[in-house]
This record gives structure tokens, C-alpha cells and sequence, in this order.
């Protein structure tokens, strides 16, 4: 896909007040990947609702900065969720509240974004920057403020605009899908919490020497004996346990309903100037029988690599 | 803790400790013991019991003598050599102990107060079987809880079971859980009852296949009564209410040009396995017994150990876990594991007064790449997958030094002080955030070359350094080389 254009849209250094923690049963810390391309997608419906009929495509997100509100003691070995009770009850006692984990977050949104003229942009741009002062929630929290928006172009194989783009999101950490880790132990016979746990526990190994001395090593998995990288558990979209139909108490009756639960995959976060594609951060929504996913299309095409399709085998007959 | 398991066994044989004026034997009275013959599940005499409290005694924390004899954990012969026991009965005793189906145990527990009313005879626990039969209308085999959401969420309730597919997802279906019950906490014994484990399997399967020789003869009971127990369970059991609730997140997902409607469920099965395997790697598994005793001893252990650090421990119900559901009472708090990015600004980070390859970066933080480097240097055969390997360890070291390079200009508005500072200039022009500097930075070029040579300086005696002596001599082409390298990264190094 050399000299494919996109445009693009950069939202540089979102404070997020009290955003949502609690991105699934499993993990607390930055919100789920869901959440992000969510706020996207408000935004875009809120700009269609303003007659700018931009389309946002595909979106990453890049993390400068999190402030998790967990405590831990001194002799502790976890930490527990600093919770609110707010507001008070009539006797100015605490009111009961199931414990929501919060974080504030310093974050920038790279926008992949069409259907605008080049004259449209500033329109955008204003629209955008009006939408996120008046009204816009992200991730569950309020928006305290951020830097101006603006546009580039990044044509897919020019190093020039990959490298202005690095510069834009410096210093942060994009976040990236690991599925294929988890693929790749689950092939192997491992069970899902088991293959998400071994990338993040720390292996502790110890070596004798010649003289009997021994040293002890701690390390976590390597992948063909590289570090791995900063390797996280996400919520990368739900999984759907039910048919789809109608069920009472659904918030709009003319949509499909389903239940659902959220579903957990690794992902990497990785300083930006290390990536080599624009698309090696951006994500997109893809639905596919009970899966509704966020994900990368790098993932894609490695899954498609490893499970090819059976008409492409028989071709090579 | 192991003195808690002789003082619990002193305390069952009190009275024949008094008895008798000279020691007491233990090992002849365990060895009797756990190789009596036991034709049902039903404990029959006092040595039963006796037998029942030797075994569910907790010797470590939530783990039972049981237990540590079934998992090979090196506690459970501690605990027995500091009774006085020869390692031969030893073997013999953990043996017997590891042969005692596990159902004996969690059945006398259950049963206690049943079994103890009567003397051989099983009518009470008939009796209550009957009536576990019948409360269990007011509850729900479900497989995700609502009350997990918001307490007050007594719907939806769905058992499902999913299919496994190598997908890479944590989600139903792709991991072995137990089965979650809702209940009126007051009748949590039904659940216990259903998970009890007959050859592995668990009561309400069985219940479910309508198993009835199997479930009669475990409970010496007549196939008419079981008849009746497996009606009134499936009554019961199985009623899914698919309703959802308005304390139930439901989300839009886009689906093409239209969207569906989610209401998000936990999996409890799924978030209890979690904290039970993290639980048995961090604390209960011998390896990690065996693994923290010899590092702190500093012995050598083949096996080595794992840990699970950073983690968030929540729980549901507060007070009253049993409001939430069968599993929850059973764990009572679960974890979450953390999901945070790195911090770029950190609080013992400080900004370097003369040297910033002195002061802030060493070497043997990147004493891994270097390692491997050395190997890759050894090898006697040079291709390009090897020259490639080679370069991506140069890399992670420049990467290193940009991730550190942010760092310090993260603190340098507050830390640097021009009058006190002894950096060089370029140094300056690279992590001053003051703003003629940062012009600076932005426009001209020469002092950043002088930042690539001293980037590749330290790649190249890194090396050196780390290995000493047994360091291979690079000539002038690889420092060329390095040089390259760090060149590519010249703008992320601006």
C-alpha cells in the first residue's frame, strides 16, 4: 500500500480527569481500547450532527502520562482502589458505592479521518476543539483541557512525514496489539489466563557456577529470547453470549440487543518513534460473528498469514 | 504454622495422651489412621472424624493438610517430621493421604451437624438433601453475575457455555471455570452441595444427566428418593431469566453502517480462576515455597519461581459476599492486574549536572543487549539474520537512551539550574526545556552530531565494559557501523 495518503488528525495531550480505570473484570489501569475508539466515534456523530460530514476511519491513542488512584500500605503487598463516597448522605455519614477505580490521564488521539476538502479543515478543526471544551466525555471522564488541534497528511512508505508524526506524539507510548503472543501459547496448548499470565509474572531462575556459587535472576518471558516489551493485559472489545434479539428493559427497543462480556488480549506499549507504519498504532472496529473487536491490522494480516485460507492451499496444487 | 498441625493432633488425642505415661506414638496412630478401609463417604466411627480433622486442618493459610499431601508440597512432610516420623512412613503416610477421595472431606463438612445428630444413620442427611433439593428453586445456575455490576441487578441470569478457539482472547470458553449459583444467601448450601465432585465431576453435571445410580449409591440412598432430589434440582436449576436491567452497562458497538446493543456481564467463573491460579503461583504452589526459601537462603533450586506483582485486590458485597453469588462467598475478593503504561517522569530521576552519559545512563542497564551481542559476535558463521539480530540490539540500546533522554527532560524545567550546571553545550541544546534552547534544538544540526558520536561511544565501549576481559576487540568498521545506526535515529534523538 506504498503512497497511500492518509489523513490525519491529532488531538496532542487530552487531561483526562477521573477517567474510567476499570476497563474489564480482570485489569485496572488505562481504559480499555473500546473506550478510546468510542470517543472517537461520539465525536465524529457529534461533528455529523454540526453538518461536517467527517468520516473517522481508525484511531491510536499515545500515553504521556498516568496518575492511577490505587493505594498501597507500607508492608503491602496489593493495592486496593481509592474510592469516593460521594456526596455524603443525610446524616453526613459515607454512602455505600461499589468501588470504581479512576485515573488521570495525559493522552493524545491520532484521528484517521475522510470526507473533508482541504478548505473544510479549519472548520473541523474549530468544531472539534468547541465540541471537546462544550460537551465531550472520554473514557468516562472530564476533559480538563489539551493542546490545539491540527491536521497532516502521511503518505504510507515517506519516512519525512512518518518522522513528523513521531516528533507530534514524543514522548508517549502508543499502544499496540499483542494478540499474536497469546495466539502463539494458546496454539501451543495453553489456556487463556494461563498464556496472559505467563507474559506477566516475573520469572525468578537461579544459575550455579564452577565454584558453587549461586546467582539468582529474575527476568519476564522473552519472546525468542528478546524482551518482550512493555507488555499489558486490554480490553480490546466484548464477546457475545447470547443470540441476538430483543430483551425487556433495553436501553432503545429498535436496536439488536445481545449480552456480552468484555474480552482481554495483550497489547504493548511502545514509544512512538519506534513503530515504522502509521498503521502499526492505529485501530479500528471490526465485528465478526460473536466477536465486536478494536483491533490492528497488522493482527489481521498475521493471522491471516498463519491460518490461510483453504482455496489459497488448494491453488498450489 | 507446622507446630499448628502437632498442636491440632495433640488437641484430637488428648485424652489418650493423658492415658498413657509413656510417648505417644504418632506415627503408628496416623498410620492407622489414613489406611483404614472406608467403604462409602459416610464416616463411621470416631477414627473418621478423627481422620476428617487430621486432613481438612489448614497447615498453611487456606491450604489443608490434604491439600499439601495432594500437591506434593514440601510442608506437608515438615509437618510430619516434627511429629518425630521416619522418612519411610512418611512416604507411606502421604501416600494413604493423597488416595482419600477429596469428596470424604468436603461431604463431612458439609454434613457435619447431620452426620453427628445420629449415630449410623443417614436419614438426616437424606432429610437435608431434600430440602437443599427444594430450596434450590430460589436459585439460578449462572455462569455471569449481574449482581457484580450493582447488587441490586437480580437479573439477568444466564448459564452459557461457549466454544474454545485459539483466538488469543480471554473470554468464556477459552479457559476451564467453575459454575456460579445466585441465591438467596441464606441457602448458599445448595451451591456447596452441587459442587461437590464425584471422580471429578461435579454433582450438577451429574444432576443434569439425570445420573441417578451414581448419585445413589454415593449417598446410600434409594433410586426413588434420588428420583425425587434430580426432579426437584432441575425445577429448579435451570430457569435463565433473559431480562436486562437498568443498572447493566449497555453500550452501542457500530456494526457496519447500523449497532448493536451490549449488556456488559462479569464472568465470575472466569475472574475467581484468575485469582486462584495467581493466588497458587504467587503463594501456594511448592515452587514457589521451595523458591523463596532458597533465595533468601541463597541455595540453588532447579525448579525456580514465579511472581505476580502490581496487582489491585477488589471485592463485592463488602460485608455480605454472600449477597453476590455462590463464588464470590467461596473467594470473597478478587485481583485486578494492572494495565498501566510506563511513566516517562519518575520521582528519583534527576537531571544530570556534567554528564548525562555518566551521571544518567550505565551500561549495565543495558547489560541484557550487550550479553547478547557478545554471542552474536562468537558465533563463527555471519549472515544476514544474524547482522540483522545485531542491529536490533544496537537499536534497543539507542532506544534505551531516548526513553532516558525523555526522562530528563521531563524534570528539567525543575531541576536544571544554569549557574550550577556543568553540562556541555550540545548536552544542553539536547535536554534543556528552556525556551532558547528548545529554538535551538529545533533549527541547527551541529550539536546534535555531536550527541550521535557520543551515542555511539557508549554502544561501543558499553560492550567493552560489560564483558571485561572476555570482550571480543571491534574494530573501527563496527564502530562505523554503531555510528549508522544511531544516524537512523537521528530525529528521534532531537
Amino acid at each position: 500500500m506504498i503512497g497511500e495518503v492518509k489523513k490525519l488528525l491529532i488531538i496532542p495531550h487530552i487531561n483526562v480527569h477521573n477517567a474510567n480505570a476499570l476497563s474489564s473484570p480482570y485489569t485496572i489501569g488505562f481504559p480499555a481500547m473500546t473506550a478510546w475508539l468510542g470517543a472517537v466515534h461520539a465525536l465524529q456523530r457529534q461533528l455529523n450532527a454540526h453538518d461536517i460530514p467527517v468520516v473517522f476511519s481508525a484511531a491510536g491513542v499515545v500515553s504521556h502520562d498516568m496518575d492511577l488512584q490505587t493505594y498501597k500500605g507500607e508492608n503491602d503487598f496489593v493495592r486496593s482502589i481509592v474510592g469516593t463516597g460521594n456526596p455524603l448522605d443525610k446524616t453526613g455519614a459515607r454512602s455505600a458505592f461499589i468501588e470504581e477505580a479512576r485515573c488521570h490521564l495525559d493522552v493524545s488521539l491520532v484521528i484517521q479521518f475522510d470526507n473533508i476538502t482541504i478548505d473544510e479543515r479549519d472548520n473541523l478543526l474549530d468544531a472539534v476543539s468547541h465540541l471537546l471544551h462544550a460537551k465531550m466525555k472520554m473514557a468516562g471522564g472530564d476533559i480538563r483541557d489539551f493542546q490545539p488541534p491540527f491536521c497532516i497528511n502521511s503518505e504510507e512508505g515517506v519516512t519525512e512525514d512518518l518522522i513528523k508524526l513521531q516528533r507530534a506524539l514524543m514522548p508517549g507510548y502508543a499502544l499496540i496489539e499483542r494478540r499474536d503472543l497469546m495466539i502463539d501459547a494458546m496454539e501451543n496448548g495453553a489456556d487463556a489466563l494461563d498464556a496472559l499470565i505467563d507474559y506477566l509474572a516475573i520469572h525468578h531462575q537461579c544459575d550455579k557456577d564452577e565454584d558453587g556459587k549461586v546467582t539468582w535472576s529474575s527476568s519476564r518471558k522473552t519472546l525468542n529470547n528478546k524482551p518482550a516489551g512493555w507488555i499489558v493485559p486490554i480490553a480490546t472489545g466484548f464477546h457475545g453470549i447470547s443470540e441476538q434479539g430483543k430483551a425487556k428493559n433495553q436501553r432503545d427497543p429498535d436496536t439488536p440487543h445481545r449480552f456480552a462480556e468484555s474480552i482481554v488480549t495483550l497489547g504493548e506499549f511502545k514509544m512512538p518513534h519506534r513503530i515504522k507504519s502509521i498503521e502499526d498504532i492505529l485501530w479500528r472496529y471490526h465485528q465478526e460473528g460473536d466477536l465486536y473487536l478494536c483491533q490492528q491490522a497488522a493482527q489481521v494480516a498475521k493471522a491471516k498469514k498463519r491460518d490461510p485460507e483453504p482455496h489459497s492451499i488448494e491453488s498450489e496444487f | 504454622m507446622v507446630d499448628d498441625f502437632k498442636k491440632h493432633i495433640d488437641k484430637l488425642i488428648k485424652r489418650k495422651l493423658k492415658d498413657k505415661k509413656y510417648e505417644f506414638d504418632y506415627s503408628s496412630w496416623l498410620i492407622t489412621l489414613v489406611e483404614q478401609e472406608m467403604e462409602a463417604i459416610h464416616p463411621q466411627s470416631e477414627f473418621h472424624w478423627e481422620l476428617f480433622e487430621v486432613l481438612s486442618f489448614d497447615v498453611l493459610y487456606k491450604q489443608s493438610f490434604k491439600s499439601l499431601c495432594d500437591s506434593g508440597h514440601p510442608v506437608a512432610r515438615e509437618s510430619l517430621e516434627k511429629l518425630g516420623i521416619n522418612d519411610s512412613e512418611i512416604n507411606l503416610i502421604i501416600n494413604s493421604v493423597e488416595s482419600v477421595d477429596n469428596l470424604f472431606i468436603e461431604y463431612c463438612e458439609l454434613f457435619k451437624d447431620e452426620l453427628l445428630n445420629k449415630d449410623n444413620s443417614l436419614n438426616e442427611v437424606h432429610k437435608k438433601i431434600t430440602e437443599l433439593s427444594l430450596d434450590c428453586s430460589q436459585g439460578t445456575i449462572i455462569s455471569h453475575s449481574p449482581k457484580m455490576t450493582n447488587p441490586s441487578c437480580k437479573y439477568p441470569r444466564l448459564n452459557i457455555t461457549a466454544s474454545n478457539s485459539p483466538d488469543g482472547f480471554v473470554r468464556s470458553g477459552n479457559s476451564p471455570v467453575d459454575f456460579d449459583m445466585h441465591i438467596n444467601a441464606t441457602k448458599l448450601k445448595v451451591f456447596k452441595f452441587l459442587s461437590l465432585k464425584i471422580n471429578g465431576i461435579s454433582l450438577l453435571e451429574l444432576i443434569n444427566d439425570k445420573n441417578i445410580n451414581v448419585i445413589s449409591s454415593v449417598f446410600l440412598a434409594n433410586e426413588r428418593l434420588v428420583n425425587d432430589w434430580v426432579l426437584n434440582f432441575n425445577s429448579g436449576l435451570n430457569e435463565q431469566d433473559l431480562r436486562t436491567h437498568f443498572a447493566i452497562k449497555q453500550i452501542y458497538f457500530p456494526v457496519e453502517k447500523d449497532y448493536h446493543q451490549l449488556s456488559i456481564l462479569s464472568p465470575s467463573g472466569l475472574v475467581f480462576s484468575l485469582k486462584n491460579k495467581i493466588d497458587h503461583i504467587n503463594d501456594r504452589s511448592k515452587e514457589a515455597y521451595l523458591g523463596k526459601k532458597a533465595r533468601k537462603e541463597n541455595q540453588y533450586v532447579i525448579s525456580g519461581f514465579s511472581t505476580i506483582v502490581n496487582l489491585t485486590v477488589t471485592r463485592h458485597g463488602g460485608d455480605h459476599p454472600k449477597n453476590i453469588s455462590g463464588l464470590n462467598n467461596k473467594y470473597q475478593s478478587y485481583y485486578l492486574l494492572s494495565s498501566s503504561p510506563p511513566a516517562i517522569k519518575t520521582r528519583d530521576l534527576h537531571f544530570p549536572r556534567t554528564d548525562f552519559f555518566v551521571q544518567t545512563v550505565n551500561y549495565f542497564q543495558c547489560k541484557h543487549a550487550f550479553h547478547q551481542l557478545h554471542t552474536l559476535y562468537s558465533r563463527d558463521d555471519n549472515n544476514m539474520h544474524i547482522r540483522a539480530e545485531r542491529d536490533e540490539y544496537y537499536q534497543s540500546v539507542v532506544d534505551h537512551i531516548i526513553e532516558k533522554m525523555w526522562q530528563v527532560r521531563s524534570v528539567a524545567l525543575e531541576q536544571y539550574i544554569p549557574t550550577a550546571s556543568q553540562l556541555s553545550t550540545a548536552q544542553k541544546t539536547w535536554l534543556c526545556q528552556q525556551d532558547e534552547g528548545k529554538v535551538l534544538r529545533e533549527t541547527a544540526d551541529d550539536w546534535l552530531d555531536e550527541i550521535i558520536q557520543s551515542v555511539s561511544t557508549f554502544v561501543f565501549h558499553g560492550y567493552e565494559k560489560i564483558l571485561g576481559k572476555k570482550a571480543i576487540k571491534l574494530g573501527y568498521a563496527e564502530h562505523k557501523h554503531m555510528q549508522q545506526i544511531v544516524i537512523k535515529n537521528k530525529e528521534a534523538l532531537r
